[in-house]
């Protein structure tokens, strides 16, 4: 049972790994968080996957898993920031990311207007339009009410309209 | 036209999922990663496993019996485990300071002990097989009044420099178990006694003050580790 376990564990990974990161790190923008964050997540289904009970797919279950521990982490993080912007004075002089992360320069400036919507917000949109999840199934992950997830996506979507109309102003393109 | 937009915008999303590109070779740091947490989890879970049920109720009723009788000799017994007890337990119930916090938080040295100090930024020029990837992790204890750090430079590869610090041990050779499987050496680096284990995945090195016990993993290169060994600067 418990190589299976191990094995279930690897196969998933494999199989949602990127997605995850991916999603965490449009979450809180940091790869090296997003990585420990898809590390956590994996490992905490490894060690809770007894209790994983098929009403809900694989996907969605390590989505939740995800997303409680980029919550968590975003909820911690914020006394932190603020503790590391008085006591560090001197910036990362290390190389950026970007061999690391890549993003398309087309989808930049949605990239931005996403990260600049508040979580609630970004999390719907990310969900439901890129990782394309059903309303039932936002519902669960971020455990919410359906309800909940449709009015909210309709508040994300028109602030994000918003964000991309003021960048769109600022670089003047148009979509 | 406004659905038009709409329709637009939903597939730039669609994209953006795509034009999101992680390094191939990190997700496959992770995946190492994972599977040898994976596999120490259930290392570590092991040797319970044989116990029959049966046999920890015992255990647990023994036990228990044992604390609760009440003899003069029992509580003398209580009264001097106390005592170690609170000793034992200087190292859990500590106070930081500000000034602990301003040596750990310092961005020019990596504090590692009262007696040792790393450049925090070290110099890639002389390490032929790292490639840095951020800031170092830092992580800071303190057992009684020392505080003993632990720092993590993140690697290109996805791997991690490690540089574990712990008060000394009794022995220095590895962990002495298997030493005809690994193959150590002594040395001597930045005027300190070392060992150099060469272990089946990658080597480590182990230098050994009066009081401390540097561990330095994580680079394939036994060359860089002594590079790295040499940059620590001791008091």
């Amino acid at each position: 049972m418990e190589k299976e376990k191990d094995e279930i564990i690897l196969e998933w990974y494999e199989k949602f790994g990127e997605a995850i990161f991916k999603y965490i790190f449009m979450m809180i923008h940091d790869y090296q968080q997003a990585e420990d964050l898809t590390n956590e997540t994996f490992l905490k289904a490894f060690i809770h996957l007894d209790t994983f009970k098929s009403q809900s797919t694989e996907k969605t279950w390590l989505y939740r898993i995800a997303h409680n521990l980029t919550v968590d982490m975003i909820r911690k993080k914020k006394p932190l920031i603020l503790i590391k912007e008085a006591f560090l004075l001197k910036k990362d002089e290390e190389p950026l990311p970007e061999e690391i992360v890549q993003i398309k320069e087309q989808s930049l400036d949605l990239y931005h207007a996403l990260s600049k919507l508040k979580q609630t917000y970004r999390e719907v949109i990310i969900l439901r339009k890129l990782k394309e999840f059903s309303i039932e199934e936002t519902a669960v992950i971020l455990g919410w009410s359906e309800s909940k997830v449709k009015s909210t996506l309709f508040r994300a979507i028109r602030a994000l309209e918003k964000e991309l109309k003021k960048e769109g102003e600022v670089n003047g393109n148009v979509i | 036209m406004g659905m038009l937009y709409k329709e637009q915008l939903d597939i730039e999303l669609q994209n953006l999922e795509a034009d999101i590109y992680w390094d191939k070779e990190r997700k496959k740091a992770l995946h190492l990663k994972l599977k040898d947490q994976v596999k120490g989890h259930k290392k570590r879970r092991k040797p319970l496993q044989p116990l029959p049920f049966v046999a920890i109720m015992a255990a647990a009723a023994i036990l228990f019996l044992f604390t609760r009788i009440e003899s003069p000799l029992f509580q003398k017994g209580e009264e001097q485990n106390a005592v170690a007890d609170r000793e034992v337990d200087h190292g859990e119930s500590v106070i930081i300071t500000v000034e602990d916090q301003k040596k750990v938080e310092s961005k020019t040295t990596v504090f590692l002990s009262d007696e040792a100090m790393l450049p925090y930024t070290l110099n890639p020029k002389i390490l032929s097989s790292i490639k840095r990837a951020g800031e170092p992790k830092i992580s800071a204890r303190k057992v009684k009044d020392s505080i003993i750090v632990n720092a993590e430079y993140p690697l290109k590869d996805g791997n991690y420099l490690s540089i574990h610090t712990e008060k000394k041990q009794n022995n220095v050779q590895g962990n002495n178990i298997n030493s005809v499987i690994k193959k150590e050496q002594s040395l001597t680096v930045n005027n300190k006694q070392a060992v150099l284990v060469r272990e089946e995945t990658e080597p480590k090195l182990i230098i050994r003050t009066n009081r401390y016990q540097y561990t330095i993993s994580g680079m394939k290169e036994e060359n860089d580790l002594i590079r790295v060994a040499e940059m620590i600067h001791f008091k």
